[in-house]
């Protein structure tokens, strides 16, 4: 855990502190002067206008979907689809904002909602929300990530008490805890083509429920207009 | 995916095989497991099954029959005390049809099979239709005992819902003491559910009766008469003072020191001080209640251990509570470190 709050503090401070002179737009690497490549929209958070980006992502236990559109303002629209030995499975819609974007780094949040549902030994569903920052160190190719989320899951529960005389039907909510710490790599191998390797440790139903850490590899695809920076198109 | 989870548990859990013994300051002591269970997970009742599988770490709940399967069997016994450094485990047979399930003495012995040099068992039998089947039932555990590696008799008045004082179930301590054979109870209010919580089948003191009349019969009160329920320290007075006025009595403190019941490990500290404050070191037999799920035979072993070192327990007194005492209250070779 200490580990992963240096690296979190590592790349806030990469992604902050570098130069700042080219907002809004700003001064790439020379592998990104014609536009981020999409494995970093995704992993990074948000997209340029107009740009796409998908990402399919196969682990354990967690393997997941994403897509994501860049839309004016910079808000980006996405939809999310996560599943753990595809025996729980969390279908989200919600979108993304860059905070701070800077040429060696970038933070960014995100906001989820949608709904679990769990099958196996104990069937449950009930609708959820997802909160994400996402901290990215840009070195040309290679981009170091990391992203904590809160997720939040109520479950209604229904009690039938029969008795002789009657059918006594009570409802019940109980709140499911999800924290999750992810980590990994991302390689751009074109502009529009990357994978990323990485940890994802996801705490359902933390704090009383230990979880086992995950291992992931993701492949994200990606097209659509990307504007060199202001500084590259003078 | 199922055939694929097993080595996946083994990438992501930091356990593996280490090397026999546990060490306790600067000995290293022999370990057995006295409470151990084993067993098949569709013959759990399905609540129960339920409250297993939201207990399994996360993912392994999502598949919890495989979880299970994985751990439950001789061989997967044998793995988890092989991740604890442990040189023997005894394995429970159970007959709570409406509680926690049923796991036969067959399915014990079979599961001895696995490795007949480090797993012993406890037998036990039916007691819900105690009035038309007692002397069947009594008739085949007098005939599990005969078996070399069964070597006890494990009873549960809550799961199996029949009072601790009832002399009617009594013919199991004649059959017991015929074979020479200790008795492990379950005390306690249990978390499981379908459980009889009211104290004729959770207070040690309920037991009273049949300590007194079956001298010959070693008594082991397990849990401690812990109060899962509450998560309280419930009957551990009752259980130190009936070790104190009788001899056949013996402690073994499991389940209640585990993370999930324990989690700022005082619990357990507690009752090993306080059983070292009465002189009682040489009544206690260490059992995990394991395997639970992967790892926590072992957790649970480093947690006792981490315990008694608190308590302020000494090499030789540790050594009796994890292996020597079991020995001797069982009449076994005792555990020793290849």
């Amino acid at each position: 855990m200490r580990g992963a709050v240096g690296l979190l503090a590592l790349l806030v401070i990469v992604a902050v502190v570098s130069p700042a002179e080219a907002m809004p737009r700003v001064h790439r690497p020379e592998f990104t002067k014609n536009g981020d490549p999409a494995t970093f929209d995704i992993l990074g958070g948000g997209s340029p206008e107009g740009a796409w980006a998908i990402e399919l992502r196969g682990g354990y236990p967690w393997s997941s979907f994403r897509g994501q559109l860049g839309m004016r303002g910079g808000l980006t629209p996405l939809v999310d689809l996560q599943t753990a030995l595809f025996k729980r499975w969390e279908p989200s819609l919600g979108f993304s904002g860059r905070i701070v974007d800077r040429p060696r780094g970038r933070l960014s949040g995100e906001l989820l909602i949608g709904w679990t549902i769990e099958t196996g030994e104990v069937p449950k569903n009930g609708p959820h929300a997802v909160a994400r920052v996402r901290v990215m160190g840009i070195l040309g190719r290679v981009a170091p990530w990391f992203a904590v989320a809160t997720g939040h899951t109520v479950y209604v529960d229904e009690t039938i008490r029969i008795s002789e005389n009657a059918t006594e039907t009570t409802l019940s909510a109980r709140h499911e805890w999800a924290p999750v710490v992810e980590a990994g790599i991302a390689i751009a191998i074109t502009k529009h083509v990357g994978i990323d390797l990485g940890f994802d440790w996801h705490f359902v139903g933390a704090p009383d429920r230990f979880a086992l850490p995950g291992l992931h590899l993701g492949v994200q695809v990606g097209a659509g207009p990307r504007p060199p920076p202001m500084d590259f198109a003078r | 995916m199922r055939s694929l989870t097993p080595l996946l548990l083994l990438l992501a859990l930091p356990a593996c095989t280490v090397d026999p013994g546990v060490e306790y300051g600067s000995a290293t002591l022999p370990l057995v497991d006295m409470h151990l269970h084993t067993g098949e997970w569709e013959d759990i009742p399905s609540a129960t099954r339920r409250f297993l599988a939201e207990r399994f770490p996360f993912p392994l709940g999502l598949d919890a029959e495989a979880t299970a399967a994985s751990v439950l069997t001789g061989e997967g016994v044998l793995a988890e005390l092989d991740k604890a450094g442990a040189a023997e485990g005894v394995l429970f047979a159970v007959y709570a049809p409406r509680s926690v399930g049923i796991t036969t003495n067959e399915t014990v012995i079979e599961h001895i099979d696995a490795d007949p040099g480090r797993l012993w068992g406890l037998a036990s039998l039916r007691v819900d239709r105690w009035r038309t089947d007692r002397d069947a039932e009594l008739a085949a555990l007098d005939a599990a005992l005969d078996h070399p590696r069964m070597i006890g008799v494990k009873l549960a008045h809550a799961h199996q819902h029949f009072r601790m004082d009832d002399v009617d179930y009594f013919g199991i301590y004649d059959v017991a003491q015929a074979h020479n054979a200790p008795v492990y109870l379950h005390t306690g209010p249990s978390p499981f559910p379908g459980t009889s919580q009211d104290a004729p089948y959770t207070d040690p003191a309920f037991l009273e009766a049949a300590i007194t009349r079956y001298p010959g019969v070693s008594f082991i009160l397990g849990h401690l008469g812990f109060d899962f329920i509450h998560g309280d320290e419930g009957a551990l007075e009752t259980c130190i003072r009936l070790a104190k006025e009788h001899d056949n009595v013996f402690l073994e403190p499991s389940a209640f020191g585990s993370s999930s019941g324990d989690p700022d490990q005082v619990h357990l500290p507690h009752a090993l001080a306080r059983i070292r404050e009465e002189g009682l070191v040489d009544r206690v037999i260490y059992g995990s209640d394991g395997p639970q799920s992967p790892g926590f035979v072992n957790t649970y072993a480093e947690r006792t251990i981490h315990a008694m070192t608190e308590a302020g327990y000494s090499a030789d007194e540790a050594r009796a509570v994890l292996s020597g005492n079991f020995a001797r209250v069982f009449d076994v070779a005792p555990a020793v470190l290849p």
